[in-house]
């Protein structure tokens, strides 16, 4: 006797972004060919995450729905914001070639299009793509693998930046996939900073997967900055070995649905990461940080800080995991979660967990929502400084302290301006 | 220059000030001493203009205009200046940045332009030597981590930059010890112009060593009960404030 197997009843987007696919581009190797059609009917199965989920219980991407999903249009006109030094632009997650500057860089540095590595070394990428256990954006990712950096640094010292520009016109929500792979070999170090932004109605489905080698540093700056009518799902997979080191800076102030979910695997022992993020919310918007941080190792150290400020109707989400393996003696974690709330209607959804399976561990986590301190406000306002402004410095001066760690590295100045310009829109106070 | 008339205010309900009068002229020193639960911090906040507490009569006339129209950084503008008794610690915002940004709103009040970033600097440091702070001191957060008598000598230090017409010293001496309470005193002894008047709240004299009033008036059951000189203060350091207390019941 056979069972057959139900599928769940795809959502209308999860239909129409299985249904726009065109198949596997011609070009494609066997193994690339494969590789997305497997995501594909990977995603076919699931379609989009749903609050059915745990790890979505509290962001709901049924918005789509209503969305009329395309592909993105060809060579869309796209005004870079034009990072110095060496860069790699992307307009609605293709590569544009005439804004980015990739030559001169210095020996040990690979830093080309995702495209283009296809070709150069699909022998790198190849375990790098699979998607098998990331998720179903993940899947959905790779199906399309729309455009993305490739970047190897071994043996040198360098920053680079990607910078992603998206340019939805019209009632069309386009929708793209990029991929970006980082690679830090043994003993070298790479700053990445990578600004995200557009303007219009678009649906972009980040995925980065990171590998730091033994030894290898990694500062990771990163600025979202998305259309007030733009959905945004990010997913950063990060491996560290042996002494190895990714930090993570984050500033998150527009998009109307922005989903930043980072995962991190202590893989060596002494291997750490920390991760920093500000998340500025008002009108409708939905903002979503997520990570899960895996102490896989022997005496490896997270720190995580998350810090925000909600106005109008605005909602955040924060959920925060620090798992310790069986045998992960001498793990050090800590994670912090604190927002204020600016407005009645606004709201948090904060979910610190920890996990522990090993016997020899410092972890620790708090979360903490509140208002602005009256006190304080007051001691501002005696001293001339007006209340809409006063209540600006408090929240700057709550929020950007995540930063402070990170002040040394370029791009972090950007995300404090980021913090500034958010504010200087603040209402009045009621 | 300030001329309070019958003025009853209270917080949460509960009347504190009950019907306090007090006039003060340009260029004076006012002492206002009594004992705990008098009023005096509620006088302060009052006249600061700090929300919550609620004006249930009488006036209160600054420089020929009505003081409790105003907002709190309105009267600051105007030049009122409240020293805290509890300054409060504001995270993340630098002492200099919030100097800075107080300063350049009440000109910006005026219809003035603001200082240039470097010429405030220097304007800081000649108000800092007499008050003993250190540049590192302005990095540091607003009141995060410094002493008691960091805090007082911070105050001095907003108070010295932002030029007051009317200050008001609340509990300036608490926890001071001796070499802090004659750094914090010396210092607002030399704000004193013909023009700036001060209002000093204090529970003890010993302030009033360093910043010699020419008017004591005695705080009790929210009402002013008695007013003198100098020698009052004296006089209350010796005897007490019993018989005040036993007059206001």
């Amino acid at each position: 006797m056979s069972t057959q197997q139900i599928l769940p009843e795809l959502s209308p987007a999860s239909q129409a972004l299985v249904a726009m696919h065109g198949g596997v581009p011609s070009g494609d190797a066997d193994w690339l060919a494969a590789l997305r059609a497997d995501a594909l009917a990977r995603f076919g199965q699931t379609g989009l995450p749903t609050p059915k989920l745990e790890d979505w219980k509290y962001t709901d991407l049924k918005a789509l729905n209503g969305a009329n999903l395309v592909r993105p249009v060809d060579a869309p006109a796209a005004n870079f914001g034009g990072q110095a030094g060496h860069r790699l632009c992307f307009a609605d997650g293709r590569y544009v070639a005439a804004a980015s500057k990739v030559d001169d860089l210095p020996g040990g540095v690979t830093f080309l299009s995702l495209s283009e590595a296809f070709m150069d070394m699909p022998d790198v990428l190849r375990s790098h793509l699979e998607t098998a256990d990331a998720g179903a954006l993940a899947d959905l990712n790779a199906a399309y693998l729309d455009g993305g950096a490739v970047i190897i640094v071994d043996g040198a010292e360098v920053t680079l930046a990607l910078e992603f520009l998206a340019t939805g016109e019209g009632s069309q929500m386009s929708a793209f996939h990029p991929r970006n792979i980082v690679i830090v070999k043994n003993g070298a170090q790479l700053t990445l900073l990578e600004s995200q932004g557009g303007g219009g109605v678009y649906f972009a489905n980040h995925v980065t997967s990171i590998a730091v080698e033994d030894g290898g540093r990694l500062n990771h700056v990163k600025a979202f900055n998305h259309s007030s009518e733009a959905f945004h799902t990010s997913l950063t997979q990060v491996h560290i070995g042996a002494d190895g080191y990714y930090g993570s800076a984050v500033l998150d102030t527009d998009g109307k649905l922005l989903r930043n979910e980072i995962r991190i695997e202590l893989a060596g022992e002494g291997a750490e990461t920390s991760l920093a993020g500000a998340y500025l919310a008002r009108g409708g918007r939905h903002t979503d940080h997520t990570t899960r941080i895996d102490h896989l190792a022997a005496n490896t150290t997270s720190r995580q800080i998350f810090r925000g400020a909600l106005d109008g109707k605005a909602r955040a989400v924060f959920q925060g995991n620090i798992v310790v393996a069986e045998g992960a003696d001498g793990s050090d974690g800590r994670l912090a979660n604190n927002t204020i709330m600016l407005s009645e209607g606004c709201e948090i959804d904060t979910k610190p967990q920890l996990e522990i399976y090993a016997d020899e561990v410092k972890c620790a986590h708090g979360s903490t929502v509140g208002e602005l301190d009256d006190e304080a406000l007051f001691y501002l306002r005696s001293r001339g400084v007006p209340e809409t402004q006063a209540r600006a410095m408090l929240v700057e001066g709550f929020v950007a302290t995540v930063f402070d760690e990170f002040d040394s590295l370029e791009g972090v100045q950007q995300l404090r301006d980021g913090i500034a310009d958010w504010l200087a829109g603040l209402e009045p106070g009621a | 220059m300030l001329e309070v008339k019958n003025l009853s205010a209270s917080v949460d309900g509960k009347e504190i000030l009950k019907g306090l009068d007090l006039a003060m002229g340009s260029g004076e020193v006012h002492a206002i001493m009594g004992p705990n639960g008098s009023g005096k911090s509620t006088l302060s906040y009052v006249l600061a203009g700090r929300d919550g507490y609620e004006v249930t009569g009488g006036s209160v006339t600054y420089m020929g205009k009505d003081l409790l129209a105003m907002n709190a950084e309105t009267r600051a503008a105007e030049g009122v200046f409240l020293a805290f008794q509890y300054p409060v610690e504001i995270p993340g915002v630098s002492s200099m940045n919030f100097l800075k940004t107080a300063f350049n709103s009440v000109r910006a009040a005026k219809g003035e332009e603001p200082m240039d970033a470097m010429d405030f600097l220097k304007f800081v440091r000649e108000k800092t030597k007499t008050l003993d702070i250190s540049d590192e001191m302005l990095k540091r957060a607003v009141n995060v981590g410094f002493s008691g008598g960091e805090k007082k000598r911070n105050e001095m230090l907003q108070m010295a930059v932002l030029n007051p017409v009317l200050a008001i010293l609340d509990e300036t001496d608490s926890g001071l010890d001796v070499d802090a309470l004659r750094i914090v005193g010396e210092g607002v002894t030399g704000l004193r112009t013909p023009n700036n008047s001060m209002l000093v709240i204090t529970h003890y004299q010993r302030l009033l060593d360093y910043i010699v009033p020419d008017f004591v008036h005695v705080l009790s059951g929210g009402r002013i009960v008695k007013s003198g000189g100098k020698d009052l203060a004296l006089e209350l350091e010796a005897n007490g404030y019993a018989e005040y207390s036993a007059e206001a019941a």
